[in-house]
């Protein structure tokens, strides 16, 4: 079976089987494009590092059999309590390998594994939490000025008028 | 208020507000200016637009505000994610504090603005938003309830071309009539359904640059008022003007044939008109091409003759909304070979005739009698249908889904995909690869809503 050869931005060269690589749809159309020319010739990934592209591999090894994913309705809302277990402890990882991983699957364009790091962390927000705590999640703060808040609470009072 | 509702309300309104402090005109979140965000963790700013909007796919408006009411880099993400995902609001689906959120944060970028439409509905307290936020609303469905001596609100939005209209004024002849002289400065309006019960359309013919006119849905609208219209709005190429018009004359038709030479689309009713009233003289509309008749049972011959030998251009849907005709009528009108839609009520089924209308999307029948043979004979033999919507199929059970998948597994051919709807008796059911059965039927026809639509975009 072929060997694709990647490398990721920090230079670290992983080898993987096609089918693998394949899950990748930015990669699938380069080895296209390259025909032939794949064999033994390194494929550059500049905008994933080594620790990411590791984790995407074993994503893709994990899923290569998967059966394609069906077309969602639109006008539906979107699930987000369908994640495997097997997804759900592979995710188990720190809030900026999270993002990471989301940012790379968009870029190799791998919609499975960023349909479920999306859900991941929209399960993060989502459930009724407040704005308070949609902060804790992420770690940051109310930047609203105090200014900002009198201001719209003048607004407010105007709307209540109308 | 509590202290959630305050920091939502901070988060909307800070952008309207915020502009200038938002991503410098780059699509991707990671440029963010420094001193605009205020986060000491910042994992999450390696996201690019793309991959928010899939993370908010993935929540519900609740949701979504709250995350946008948290922080101003994330109110920021998801203004630019509104901005195209909310373009069209029906204000039914929304509850009125998140309404009024959400309006802020989608702002200009709002095309389309639905409310209910019903003499209960406060939908126009919301145009004090719209005026504020939302200027370049092109689309409105609105009841107006409140004078207040003007419509200030209402006429800032200069950009509106479609306005659905329901007046509900105490002062019915004096304000609906104000209400419709005040439209004439809406430069950019092009299509107007008016719903207003005891109107009687004076001074609408003022609004001589609409290409679209519905009205006559309720009782009060008069005929001198339709012919104003008719005489003044030279541009129309849709008029519907309903079935509770009393006393259309001749001269109403007479006006209309002589005056709406751009009309593509009519619609009107004849159940209320006198016998005598010659209603075929629409067949002498030159560009007409979609017909649309209420009727009480009975629709004159004349009418059908006249559209089997109209010349320019050719007749395209035939909407017939009443009671069974006779069978002689529907063979009739099959003489009609040009029609793409057909919208029919009949007590037996002529199929021999029906089969002849060979360019048919779009079939519509209540024939109580179809049986299961009659059906399959006209997806046989009918080549371009699209849908075939039958309603009223008592005679039809589950034996037809069987005879449709035989058929189906013996084409040689892919026809492209047929939506089937069957009010009766048969669930819904994929027949692969090119049959949809629907449990349901369809109640507007599809041509002459979908061209209107397209057309008063472009």
């Amino acid at each position: 079976m072929p060997i694709i050869r990647l490398e990721s931005s920090d230079k670290e060269i992983f080898d993987t089987d096609q089918e693998t690589a394949k899950c990748s749809e930015t990669i699938k159309t380069a080895l296209e494009d390259l025909g032939d020319e794949s064999d033994n010739s390194v494929l550059p990934l500049p905008n994933v590092n080594s620790l990411i592209l590791k984790k995407v591999l074993h994503w893709a090894t994990y899923h290569k059999d998967d059966a394609e994913l069906a077309e969602e309705d639109e006008n539906k809302e979107k699930r987000t309590d369908d994640i495997s277990s097997w997804d759900a402890d592979f995710l188990k990882v720190d809030q900026g390998t999270l993002f990471e991983l989301i940012l790379a699957a968009n870029y190799l364009n791998i919609q499975g594994l960023l349909d479920v790091t999306c859900k991941t962390v929209a399960n993060m927000i989502k459930g009724g939490k407040s704005p308070q705590e949609i902060r804790d999640t992420f770690g940051i703060t109310n930047d609203f000025s105090p200014s900002e808040e009198e201001q719209v609470r003048k607004e407010n009072e105007w709307c209540e008028d109308k | 208020m509590s202290e959630q509702a305050s920091i939502s309300n901070v988060g909307e309104s800070v952008f309207a507000r915020n502009r200038k402090r938002k991503f410098s005109g780059s699509e991707d979140a990671r440029n963010a200016e420094e001193p605009q965000v205020r986060t000491p963790r910042r994992t999450f700013l390696v996201l690019n637009e793309d991959c928010w909007r899939e993370i908010l796919d993935y929540l519900n408006l609740k949701d979504q505000l709250r995350f946008a009411s948290s922080n101003v880099f994330f109110g920021e993400i998801f203004k630019r994610y509104a901005s195209r995902r909310y373009i069209h609001i029906d204000s039914r689906k929304i509850g009125d504090e998140d309404l009024k959120q959400l309006l802020q944060f989608v702002g200009d970028y709002l095309v389309s603005y639905e409310s209910e439409l019903n003499y209960s509905s406060n939908g126009d307290q919301h145009l004090w938003i719209l005026r504020s936020c939302c200027k370049n609303l092109e689309n409105l469905k609105m009841t107006f309830r409140r004078f207040r001596g003007g419509w200030d609100d209402l006429n800032s939005l200069k950009h509106l071309k479609s306005l659905h209209a329901y007046l509900h004024f105490q002062d019915v002849d004096k304000q609906c009539t104000r209400f419709a002289q005040n439209l004439k400065q809406f430069k950019c309006l092009r299509k107007l359904n008016l719903e207003a019960p005891s109107y009687n359309g004076r001074g609408l013919h003022v609004l001589d640059k609409l290409e679209s006119l519905e009205v006559g849905y309720w009782d009060g609208f008069d005929a001198e008022s339709l012919a104003d219209c008719c005489q003044l709005m030279k541009q129309l190429r849709h008029l519907d003007f309903g079935y509770r018009i009393q006393n259309v004359t001749k001269n109403n038709f007479d006006i209309l044939v002589k005056n709406c030479k751009q009309l593509e689309r009519l619609a009107f009713g004849v159940g209320y008109l006198d016998s005598t009233v010659p209603y075929e003289l629409v067949c002498q509309l030159p560009k007409l091409k979609h017909l649309k008749v209420w009727h009480d049972g009975s629709v004159r011959g004349s009418l059908f003759e006249g559209l089997i030998h109209k010349r320019s251009s050719p007749l395209e849907s035939l909407i017939l909304i009443g009671p069974d005709l006779f069978e002689e009528q529907v063979k009739h009108l099959c003489n009609i070979y040009t029609l793409k839609e057909l919208y029919v009520s009949c007590d037996s089924v002529p199929l021999a005739d029906l089969l002849k209308l060979k360019n048919l999307l779009y079939l519509h029948l209540s024939m109580p009698s179809i049986t299961n043979d009659e059906l399959l004979d006209l997806l046989k033999g009918l080549p371009h249908l699209k849908v075939l919507n039958i309603r009223n199929n008592f005679n039809i059970d589950g034996s037809f889904v069987n005879r449709v998948r035989t058929w189906v597994s013996e084409q040689k051919e892919l026809r492209g995909k047929i939506k089937i709807y069957l009010s009766h008796n048969v669930d819904t059911v994929n027949v692969e690869p090119f049959i949809e059965i629907i449990r349901g039927s369809l109640i507007d026809p599809i041509l002459i809503r979908e061209e209107l639509s397209e057309q008063i975009q472009n």
